[in-house]
């Protein structure tokens, strides 16, 4: 479930300026982020047409107060931070615009980090009034001021216009509000007694625009109102005189120094520019000179062009001279050519006598090893010999006993052959003999037909009926053929084939074996953006690891606000700043890969944890004693993990099997889509593998760039270790639009890295209409069953309540529009997608009953989710039943997000150009 | 695997540390796709519970998403909190037990259900215990004597003998060799504090005791940023059950003794009424000391955010203390008693100051120094210090190693490996 957001208040304070209001207002209304609410404060102005104001503000809260006198700009502030309810309070002045995300910037910062205010930039926008049109102009525009927080600064310069500002409302209290005694630099006072509480922090993105209006329209920059501000600026200083210590009073002396260096070396490049021209007019007088001088050289020149004449003839009689010795070079060349390529070969030959003798003293090493070794085998022979002659004497007694049993069973068999029946049996074999004799052609055909008809029985079951009817709908009749000819010409016992995958068995640890590789030099490359509060914990997990020389962190940063950068180098890790549009999973990573420096890669995500401190040393061991070039491992969920993904990653280890223990993973015989799939499973969340090989390949691709980069290793020969038995902690909690996107860009994507996926054919119109009937099943029918279920229920009960609505629905109808809802469980962003991906539907045009593949793939799936939830669960309470719910919709979304990818990979060219918008709303973000 | 819980109280009643850390560890479990059950005492009204008739009263439900087993006596004894053996409680414990039939049963508190790890211990089920305090070696369990002393433990119950005469000694040796047989047959010890394995193990050597941190929700918990001037404002914030042995009223008397507008003092957590009510009148008419009730784990950022320092005041060792380890994670300095794991992680005049156990008048030294400079806060904030303070999911994540390498086989009888199964 998301956590609601905060609501935010912006005061608008205004007198008699209902035109520029309306655009203050306007940009409030165009803010990307909910909720909002508005105090509009009218200071003794001419009343406000309130309606005109309220259609502006589209949905949002507006509280109008109109003061009958006007009071002051503070004590407005004050009025509207007392009608104010939001948790998070900003600032507008009439004059001034917001840009959409101005809100949600500050929003998402400050609900990120550990600061409690936060501001952004303002651009300047310079206006005046055109009398030809009557209407206000830009006359120019520029940055704002831009600085970080420094609260010295800010004692002696207001840098931070208000409205750029968000204040939390209890803030505001305690330090006071607007003191009501400044008419103006009320908002600088208000700023330095909060700073003075706690810091503010710097969002460096304009967000802002800050009107400034030409002398006739800016009341407050004219001549009557300077003295009013040199006073307030006096009151300021004479107010917060406390404030100035001896650190600001330090800061003020560097910033006078600061200011009069400026202003000696303005003074100075004045100085440089006057030399400057008097140097031009001097150089003036020079050129003529020169002039002069080049006509004589000129003169010069062409006496000389003569000379070059005659030169050129004797030279070209010299060349002819060249040649010939040139001819004579190249011959001797060659020759020495040749003696140089026979001393090469010469040298060549010594080398591999070298080696030779080298490889011939490593054997005889070798051998003298071995030797001890095989005399120590021999000792052990020994051991097992002693152990064997007594095993031996055991089985001897065992056999006696064994003896006796046989000679009691042939008596038995004596009995039964002379027993009757067995006589009629004979007789059976021999009338059988007699009609098939043994190889013959009629025994073979007659034994193939009776295992034929076995076959048949078991393939003409229902099921497989169902199955192969889906099959050829979904992948064609081709399709289809090949698939039974595979099962036929394969082995009668093994035609569903699953690749086998060894085991491995970790080799105990010698007396030697301290646990420690001092070899080992691990870089681990995370890739982040806006990590959130618990990446330090991440970056201070891995500087605690055990077990090896030293780990380097590399974090590769595309543009985070929420202080990730800073925590980052705070911690000492490498640090690489990339723009976000340059952000690729492949191209983060690699570049992350470059600036590494130990011998083994670690690759991460920002939202991992280790969960010791010896988990590096572990996947290390895990590569070193297996001789495998690479290691990904299960995850352990977090706290905050939803029921879906757990039911995902149980299923994902059942899938590749190590749910039970540790993989080594080769390549997999015969290579099917399934094999490779299972036998190429990396996982960026935790990769670690040798940085040689790593440079080799590096990733690709912009999503599975993990598994691919599996795949093509176990397919050049390299084997890779997936482990069970160690966990790392990770794992989400996303709304049904992740899901959507998540399997849609997975099943775009697989087929590009994995060859052989059948094609999967499902056509648009035909999905749609699946799509808005099975979500109207799960929004009615299903859940309103669900809200009935007697608690506590059993998990098979509960199962069973599920799968019989799922069964059942293909008799309701189809519902004559599609009605997205309003239920908390579906997010909505998977609300938009739906309508959109659903616009075309009509349920005309679906006709009949009920035909579609997503009820009977959501049975499917939620049948392993209760077979897990079952093994987890004696008894589902509210809080269970409330996951399961939140789960049928995930689950919808992604059987949705795949056949959408299916609809769109395998559709003809309209059906591709009429889904590009949807396929380009689907990738982005994922 | 099944996983077994047992506790001596549990929510909602009671929302304590050791609580909070079964019902974590439980949590996380369950979502790592084991099957965890918690059984513990409970004190609930008659009419709460299902059994009619019968010597113990059960009751099964379900908090947040964990299925519990709470239990009471029909007439609770006088001497619940004392006895390891309980004959009620024995007569019905296999069969609770075998109807569970866990993998491994982890036991957070023994008090009041003992009975049920010596039925697993019968049924060969492997356990292993979390020690969060001393009651299986002092039936006062905070190691503070009858006088009000701190005891350095019961020498082989030659001290409890001399200190705490008013139990009986007999009972109180009984009790120890009790506790030392649950202790020495546990699959695996863990304590959350190098202090507290050291005590058991000066008693009961050589008890392998691993240290594994309780951890914390780091995502509900903010550095507090605030940079404070001469002569500020200061807020005192104590967070924590109001129970005698936590020291509270010592807190409250310092801030009494100090004539200064400038500080605040707000209280946070539930207790004993009857203590309650007496700090409430100790602190009737000074405006500056304010009760503000209990706060969940998602309101803990807000209310560390209003504190400057915080103040443990405790009488006793302890033996861990999440509060420490919640304001040095928001980085708040911290003021404590000067003994036990308090003296460990607060370094004074570094992180935070530390105070003569039980003197408000030293209390009130600490609190005017700060009062008379606040500026020196901003040194200790940058001074806590790099100790590593897990996440919940890290702690659970070594209890779950625990669990793999103790667990019974059960499908394979011939393959149990568990040390339980080897001693018997």
């Amino acid at each position: 479930m998301q956590e609601p957001k905060p609501l935010v208040s912006i005061i608008v304070r205004t007198k008699d300026r209902p035109e520029i209001l309306k655009r203050a207002l306007k940009s409030i209304a165009a803010q990307t982020f909910r909720p909002v609410e508005v105090i509009l404060v009218n200071d003794g102005g001419r009343d406000i047409a309130i309606k005109e104001i309220e259609d502006i503000l589209g949905g949002l809260t507006l509280r109008y107060i109109r003061l009958k006198e006007n009071t002051g700009r503070a004590h407005a502030g004050n009025i509207g931070i007392e009608n104010a309810t939001g948790q998070y309070i900003g600032f507008l002045d009439d004059d001034d615009e917001l840009y959409p995300d101005h809100v949600s910037v500050l929003v998402n910062c400050l609900e990120s980090i550990d600061y409690r205010i936060a501001y952004t930039d303002a651009e300047l926008v310079f206006k005046e009034f055109d009398p030809e049109t009557s209407a206000l102009k830009e006359t120019d525009r520029q940055p704002f001021i831009s600085k970080d927080f420094l609260f010295e600064d800010l004692l002696i310069q207001n840098h931070i216009p208000l409205m750029n500002i968000f204040f939390p409302r209890e803030d505001l209290d305690t330090a006071g509000r607007f003191d009501e005694n400044f008419d103006v630099y009320e908002d600088w006072d208000l700023l330095i007694r909060c700073a003075s509480r706690t810091p503010f922090f710097h969002i460096k993105k304009v967000t802002t625009k800050y009107v400034q209006w030409s002398r006739e329209l800016q009341v407050a920059q004219s001549e009557m109102h300077s003295n009013k501000r040199a006073l307030a600026f006096d009151s300021i200083l004479k107010k917060h005189r406390d404030k100035f210590s001896v650190s600001v009073l330090k800061y003020l002396v560097h910033f006078k120094t600061q200011t009069e260096d400026l202003g000696r070396a303005v003074v100075e490049r004045d100085i440089r520019i006057s030399g400057m021209n008097d140097s031009i007019t001097h150089f003036g007088e020079i050129v003529e000179t020169k002039n002069i001088v080049i006509a004589g050289l000129e003169r010069d020149i062409r006496e000389k062009n003569e000379r070059i004449s005659s030169i050129e003839k004797a030279i070209n009689e010299g060349h002819a001279v060249i040649s010939q010795l040139e001819a004579d070079l190249k011959d001797n060349v060659v020759k020495t050519e040749s003696l140089e390529a026979d001393l090469r070969e010469l040298e060549r030959d010594l080398k591999d006598k070298v080696v030779k003798t080298e490889s011939l003293e490593a054997d005889l090493r070798d051998k003298v090893v071995k030797t001890e070794s095989l005399e120590a085998d021999l000792r052990e022979l020994e051991r097992d010999l002693k152990e064997q002659v007594i095993k031996t004497e055991s089985l001897e007694a065992s056999l006696s006993e064994k003896s006796t049993a046989l000679e009691h069973t042939n008596a038995v068999l004596q009995n039964i052959y002379n027993s009757t029946g067995w006589k009629i049996l004979l007789i059976c074999y021999k009338i059988r003999d007699w009609i098939f004799p043994a190889k013959s052609k009629r025994r073979e055909t007659a034994k193939r037909t009776v295992k034929i008809f076995a076959g048949l029985s078991k393939l003409l079951a229902a099921e497989n009926f169902r199955k192969s009817l889906f099959y050829v709908r979904h992948h064609g009749l081709a399709a289809f053929v090949k698939k039974i000819k595979t099962k036929f010409t394969a082995q009668a016992d093994n035609l569903f084939h699953k690749p086998v995958v060894p085991n491995i068995v970790f080799k105990k640890k010698g007396a030697k074996d301290t646990g420690f590789y001092e070899d080992i030099t691990v870089s681990v490359v995370i890739p982040t953006f806006n990590a959130g509060s618990e990446f330090e914990q991440l970056l201070s997990t891995l500087q605690l690891q055990q077990g090896i020389r030293a780990v380097e962190i590399i974090v590769v940063d595309s543009g985070s606000s929420d202080g990730t950068s800073e925590t980052a180098q705070a911690k000492g890790a490498k640090l690489v700043s990339i723009s976000p549009s340059d952000f690729s999973h492949s191209y983060a990573r690699n570049l992350g890969a470059r600036h590494a420096a130990g011998n083994y890669l670690l690759f991460m995500v920002q939202d991992a944890l280790p969960p010791s401190f010896t988990w590096v040393a572990e996947l290390v061991r895990a590569v070193k004693d297996n001789g495998v070039v690479a290691v990904s491992c299960a995850e352990a969920p977090r706290e905050d993990v939803d029921l879906l993904y757990r039911v995902l990653s149980w299923n994902h280890l059942r899938f590749l099997e190590i749910d039970k223990g540790d993989r080594i993973l080769s390549r997999p015989e015969p290579e099917t889509p399934e094999s490779l799939r299972k036998n190429g499973q990396l996982s960026d969340v935790a990769c670690f593998i040798r940085r040689e090989i790593f440079e080799k390949y590096g990733y690709r691709y912009n999503y599975a760039e993990d598994l691919d980069l599996g795949v093509r290793l176990v397919r050049d020969g390299y084997n890779l270790a997936l482990m069970g038995s160690v966990s790392i902690i990770h794992s989400h909690n996303r709304p049904c639009s992740y899901y959507l996107r998540r399997w849609y860009a997975e099943n775009i994507t697989l087929p590009k890295i994995i060859p052989g996926i059948p094609e999967v054919r499902v056509e648009y119109p035909f999905l749609v209409c699946d799509m808005v009937f099975t979500y109207h099943v799960l929004s009615s029918a299903l859940l309103t069953r669900l809200g009935e279920v007697t608690l506590p229920v059993r998990p098979s009960d509960l199962a069973s309540v599920v799968s019989n609505i799922l069964m059942s629905a293909t008799a309701l109808s189809f519902p004559e529009n599609f009605d997205p809802g309003d239920d908390p469980l579906v997010d909505e962003e998977f609300r938009r997608l739906l309508v959109m991906i659903t616009a075309p539907y009509a349920a005309g045009k679906c006709g009949g009953p009920y035909r579609g593949d997503l009820l009977s793939s959501m049975l499917s799936f939620m049948d392993m989710t209760f077979t897990y939830v079952t093994a987890t669960y004696d008894l589902l309470y509210k809080d269970e039943l409330e996951e399961i719910k939140a789960c049928l919709y995930k689950v919808f979304a992604l059987q949705c997000g795949a056949s959408l990818a299916h609809c769109f990979q395998n559709g003809d060219a309209a059906t591709k150009s009429l889904l590009a918008p949807i396929d380009k709303e689907l990738m982005t973000g994922v | 695997m099944k996983i077994l819980y047992l506790i001596h109280q549990f929510f909602p009643m009671h929302y304590t540390g050791t609580e909070r850390v079964v019902f974590n560890t439980a949590s996380l479990m369950r979502k790592m796709g084991h099957n965890v059950k918690v059984i513990t005492y409970s004190f609930y009204e008659d009419s709460f519970y299902d059994s009619n008739g019968a010597e113990i009263l059960s009751k099964s439900f379900s908090y947040k998403g964990i299925d519990v087993l709470a239990l009471r006596h029909r007439k609770i004894p006088a001497e619940l909190d004392f006895n390891i053996r309980d004959n009620a409680l024995a007569k019905i414990s296999e069969s609770i037990i075998s109807r569970e039939m866990p993998d491994i049963v982890h036991v957070g508190h023994p008090m009041r259900i003992s009975e049920l790890i010596f039925a697993a211990k019968r049924l060969g089920i492997p356990y292993m215990f979390t020690l969060t305090d001393f009651w299986l070696i002092c039936p006062r369990f905070t190691l503070v004597n009858s006088h009000g002393d701190l005891c350095a433990g019961p020498e082989d119950c030659s001290a409890c003998r001399t200190n705490c005469p008013e139990l009986s000694s007999g009972a109180i040796c009984e009790r120890l060799v009790e506790a030392k047989y649950l202790l020495e047959g546990a699959s695996a010890l863990t304590a959350p504090s190098e202090f507290l394995a050291g005590i058991f193990n000066n008693e009961l050597p050589p008890l392998d005791i691993k240290v594994i941190r309780h951890g914390l929700r780091h995502a509900f918990l903010k550095k507090n940023m605030r940079q404070f001037w001469k002569d500020d404002i200061i807020t005192l914030g104590y967070c924590g059950s109001l129970n005698a042995h936590k020291g509270v009223h010592v807190a409250i008397e310092a801030v009494k003794r100090i004539r200064n507008d400038r500080l605040r003092f707000v209280i946070y957590g539930s207790g004993d009424p009857v203590y309650t009510a007496r700090l409430e009148a100790m602190a009737q008419g000074d405006p500056r000391i304010e009760f503000r009730g209990i706060f969940t784990d998602s309101q803990a950022a807000d209310v560390f955010s209003m504190i400057d320092v915080v103040v443990i005041p405790s009488l006793w060792f302890e033996t861990y203390v999440l509060t420490i380890r919640e304001a040095f994670l928001c980085t708040i300095p911290v003021i404590a008693s000067n003994v036990g794991v308090m003296a460990d992680a607060v370094r004074d005049g570094i992180n935070g100051f530390t105070f003569r156990i039980g003197d408000p008048e030293h209390l009130r030294e600490v609190i005017e120094k700060i009062l008379s400079d606040t500026t020196m806060l901003n040194s200790m904030k940058a001074g806590i210090g790099q100790d590593f303070i897990p996440t919940v999911e890290q702690e659970a994540c070594a209890y779950n190693s625990i669990y793999n390498s103790h667990r019974v086989m059960r499908t394979d009888n011939s393959t149990v490996t568990t040390s339980i199964v080897e001693k018997q």
